[in-house]
């Protein structure tokens, strides 16, 4: 079979020269593409969270049963942990009025949906762009303001929030439990890698991770995740250790940018 | 009415990819769907003028949602295609998806 004839090479002419021409406008081809499929976006998006809900709930029924005794549990020593800071709240309060000082703003956030993720990275679309305030460079939190990405691009109907998770997202964090600051390092495929800790502290499983103010890319104190499991075989000076999102986005139906920090 | 119905499967599937498989990712990873079924429709159809068509389209599709630049994803499903194609007129079909 003679594959390539001179139609053959005409049309890979005619597809090389819309290639050049579909990159030389490709902020604006993707743009105006966006703003067509966001309703099926949004469609699919809301039906794909509903659907896989309802299969963990089949399949996941034997872990419920478990993991809702370990919450319960967990929610007895949070409420606490809740009376305990009530009253530190009504302490501190009194206080800055005694000392007349200015008290601390809380985030202003913007609610959008996740309507999809980009195929080989970890890129979602958000349902919210330049005309909602959205701008290239805010934090995207999740409703309990854990810390998720920013915002890489935004245009006038929509926006793309890079995740932590995303391959080479490199960010500094803290953990407070051990009072040290590290490097985080997106894997792809929402997989996380704690790097540059200190061998002489003790990383343990649960260990908590905070956004750090260090390289000026996040709020400092946002959560991100928990160290979930040290990987073997470390050498040098340093450990790493796996972290897992205490939050699941890609089966979330809102998430937050942030507008204003305080 | 072949192509018709090859084209909205290859498209389809872009946009389960984007919005609707990602809530399902096993292992933190989702398959992807786009070389799979560029793939299934070149073993399925001996059509070189359809598969292409609908490959390109698929990926013109899929480039719009990638940050990649354009013609990345239209190159690889048309590289499965050619090659798919190739490989069928030059080895043999798979019995399985010969048509009655």
């Amino acid at each position: 079979m003679r594959m390539f004839g001179t139609k053959q090479i005409a049309a890979t002419a005619i597809f090389v020269l819309l290639l050049i021409l579909l990159n030389m406008a490709a902020p604006g081809v993707r743009s105006v593409f966006f703003a067509f499929t966001l309703p099926l976006q949004r469609t699919l998006w809301q039906e794909g969270s509903d659907v896989s809900r309802f299969f963990y709930g089949v399949f996941g029924s034997k872990g419920l049963v478990e993991e809702n005794e370990k919450l319960k549990s967990a929610v007895a020593s949070l409420l606490h942990d809740v009376y305990d800071l009530e009253r530190v709240r009504l302490e501190n309060t009194e206080l800055l009025k005694a000392f007349s000082l200015r008290k601390e703003q809380s985030l202003r956030l913007l609610p959008v949906m996740p309507v999809g993720k980009e195929l080989s990275r970890d890129v979602l679309f958000l349902d919210q762009g330049q005309a909602a305030g959205v701008r290239s460079g805010m934090i995207v939190v999740t409703a309990s303001q854990e810390a998720v990405g920013l915002i890489t691009e935004a245009t006038s109907h929509g926006s793309k929030v890079r995740l932590i998770s995303d391959k080479d997202f490199v960010t500094d964090v803290s953990l407070q439990d051990l009072g040290i600051t590290a490097v985080l390092r997106g894997e792809g495929n929402f997989r996380l890698l704690l790097d540059l800790v200190p061998r002489d502290k003790t990383l343990e499983p649960g260990d908590l991770v905070f956004t750090s103010n260090l390289g000026n890319v996040f709020s400092p104190g946002l959560l991100i995740g928990k160290v979930v499991t040290k990987e073997r075989g470390d050498e040098g000076s340093f450990q790493k250790a796996s972290v897992a999102p205490l939050s699941d986005v890609s089966k979330t139906s809102v998430l937050f940018v942030v507008l204003t920090l305080p | 009415m072949m192509r018709t119905f090859l084209f909205f499967l290859m498209v389809g599937s872009v946009f389960l990819q984007v919005s609707f498989f990602p809530a399902f990712a096993f292992m933190r990873s989702i398959p992807a769907l786009l070389p799979l079924m560029v793939l299934l429709v070149v073993l399925h159809t001996n059509r070189f003028s359809t598969t292409f068509a609908a490959a390109a389209l698929a990926g013109f599709f899929a480039d719009a949602f990638s940050s990649h630049f354009f013609g990345f994803w239209m190159i690889i499903a048309v590289c499965i295609v050619v090659l798919g194609h190739w490989f069928l007129t030059s080895y043999g079909r798979l019995p399985i998806f010969r048509k009655a």
